[in-house]
């Protein structure tokens, strides 16, 4: 469609950013919620510091119900996707009916999942239509630049703590020869308070010995 | 006949797509918003080919007519000097806009789209119940449910030869094009919380074009332009405006509009750009104009009316007065301001009513 407005360039950019967060929490978090189905220890505080986040829930349950379904907390993820919603709603005419119609999909699942007791289910299929979200935008929005501001708010920290998490559980499984210090470095670096996207990617080029 | 077995059976599947592509138009409630889905009723209201097509002579008719009559009232006004229609009912009513005054919109166009509701009567006759010019609404709504409609149940088409309504985009965009002064075609939002949001957001992505709100247009000298996020600006032709007509300038109008565009009116006033709908447009669609509708369409083109107004009497005049006077606990009585809904009495008959932009169009060999 050529011309982008100031607004849209930007609801792009946090539509990339807030589907992206609520992707990646939602998988964070549904491992925890298996953990903790039978612990009588409560061990949300791991959680929260993994994230960043305060930590603002009373107990196990607290934590659950408020960081799944709390409207009032900014951190939860039914914010992060309504957040990617507000954002969607108003981009119809630039990502397309289709696209848009998985972030709404989300949300009644997520409205479902806030009702069910086994929230695990309903949270398999928000990560489908997130999934899903982006296989559309990938197919069916022509504009490349709209594709791209997406997909550079679709990057966002947790994005690349759990890349470089899943690198080191990976790496370690294979036959390749890597560098310890490399991947003891890497994970200093998603840890950092300023990501340094250079020095990550070095890092990473320089990890596997050719 | 119709097959509706399948459509009928269908109606889950086609609220549960509505819901999927989020077609919900928003209320306000208790000082709130929120948004509703759109609800489908699968029953049509079928028209048949013969019948579709002497509505739509009746419908072009009419709105050439009222074509005729927006320049004529903000031009040389010799409907009034004609006598046929009184200064008083023009001047007085709060649709007629005097900064509209010697306007001549592009390709002498003011109404691009027209919402003209018709109400069938019981004695089997349509009636035309009331004229929408200014910013009518709600073409989207059997667009994209037609769509769907297939393909829950293809079988309905497949056996019944159905009008197809989904060219409405196309067409609008066809009308942006021909009356386009140089510059791109945007439509432009009063915003996210407008009630008919959906339709806006629909409408720009079936045409191809950005959705803008106040914020994205700009007037420098006598251009509208569209501010891009680099700073990169378009010229503006055409404008398809979902904003009443009272907000959209301040300069001109309300001055505590904020969702409007400062000097957009200038711009159009000197023909630099095409505002769909016309401002000024509301005087057409006047309760009290309504009356003169078929003495216009008989006073600009010299052709008997083909669609009937509801019967309507005007105490303006000793006769209809003395009937209204006569029958007055059986007729519907009407504030003639407009968009007045103050109604005292509701009809003794009623009957549902429909913009024939959502009338269904239905060919069919049985008559009507």
């Amino acid at each position: 469609m050529g011309i982008k407005s100031v607004m849209n360039t930007d609801r792009l950019f946090w539509l990339g950013r807030y589907s992206e967060r609520v992707y990646t929490t939602l998988k964070l978090f549904s491992l925890s919620f298996d953990s903790l189905i039978e612990q009588s220890v409560d061990d949300h505080r791991a959680f929260c510091e993994s994230l960043e986040i305060p930590d603002i829930y009373r107990d196990k349950d607290d934590f659950i119900d408020r960081y799944a379904f709390g409207l009032d907390d900014p951190n939860s993820i039914i914010s992060n996707l309504y957040r990617a919603y507000d954002n969607a709603i108003e981009l119809r005419e630039e990502i397309g009916s289709e696209t848009l119609s998985f972030i709404q999909m989300a949300i009644y699942e997520m409205k479902s999942a806030k009702r069910s007791e086994a929230p695990l289910l309903h949270f398999q299929k928000i990560t489908d239509a997130i999934l899903a979200f982006w296989g559309c935008a990938d197919d069916q929005i022509d504009d490349e630049n709209t594709r791209n501001i997406i997909k550079i708010g679709k990057r966002d920290r947790t994005d690349i703590q759990r890349d470089i998490r899943r690198l080191s559980w990976r790496i370690c499984r294979t036959d390749l020869i890597y560098s310890q210090e490399g991947l003891r470095r890497l994970e200093e670096l998603a840890e950092a308070p300023e990501l340094d996207y250079d020095e990550i990617i070095r890092t990473v080029d320089a990890l596997v010995e050719c | 006949m119709v097959n509706l077995d399948k459509l009928l059976k269908s109606t889950e599947d086609i609220n549960g797509l509505l819901a999927r592509y989020g077609v919900k138009f928003g209320i306000y409630k208790n000082g709130s918003f929120k948004e509703q889905l759109f609800p489908f009723d699968p029953i049509p209201r079928i028209i048949g080919k013969e019948e579709f097509s002497y509505l739509e002579r009746g419908l072009k008719q009419r709105v050439t007519a009222l074509n005729l009559f927006l320049k004529d009232v903000y031009g040389k006004k010799q409907i009034i000097s004609d006598g046929v229609v009184p200064a008083d009912f023009v001047y007085a009513a709060s649709g007629y806009l005097a900064p509209c005054e010697g306007i001549v919109p592009p390709k002498e166009v003011f109404s691009h789209v027209s919402g003209i509701d018709l109400v069938l009567g019981k004695d089997g006759v349509w009636y035309i119940l009331e004229d929408n010019l200014r910013v009518p609404s709600g073409a989207s709504y059997p667009t994209i449910v037609r769509g769907l409609e297939r393909r829950c149940s293809p079988r309905t088409f497949h056996d019944t030869p159905i009008e197809d309504n989904r060219n409405y985009p196309q067409l609008l965009r066809h009308v942006m094009d021909y009356v386009n002064t140089g510059g791109m075609n945007v439509v432009l939002t009063p915003g996210r919380y407008n009630a008919a949001y959906f339709e806006h957001s629909y409408l720009a992505e079936q045409m191809g074009m950005p959705l803008v709100t106040c914020n994205d247009l700009e007037v420098e000298g006598d251009t509208l332009y569209f501010t891009g996020y680099a700073g990169r600006k378009e010229r503006v032709g055409a404008v398809y405006r979902r904003i009443s007509d009272e907000y959209m300038d301040p300069m001109t109008f309300n001055p505590e509009s904020l969702i409007g565009i400062p000097h957009i009116f200038d711009v159009y006033r000197k023909g630099n750009v095409a505002l769909l709908n016309s401002p000024g447009n509301g005087i057409a669609d006047d309760k009290g104009i309504y009356y003169f509708v078929p003495k216009m369409i008989e006073y600009y083109l010299h052709e008997t009316p083909i669609l009937h107004n509801a019967p309507t009497y005007l105490p303006f005049y000793e006769e209809d007065r003395s009937y209204v006077l006569e029958h007055f606990d059986t007729l519907v009585i009407k504030d003639v301001a407009p968009w007045s809904s103050r109604t005292w009495r509701r009809p003794a008959a009623t009957a549902s009513c429909s913009a024939i932009s959502s009338a269904r169009r239905r060919r069919s060999d049985s008559a009507p």
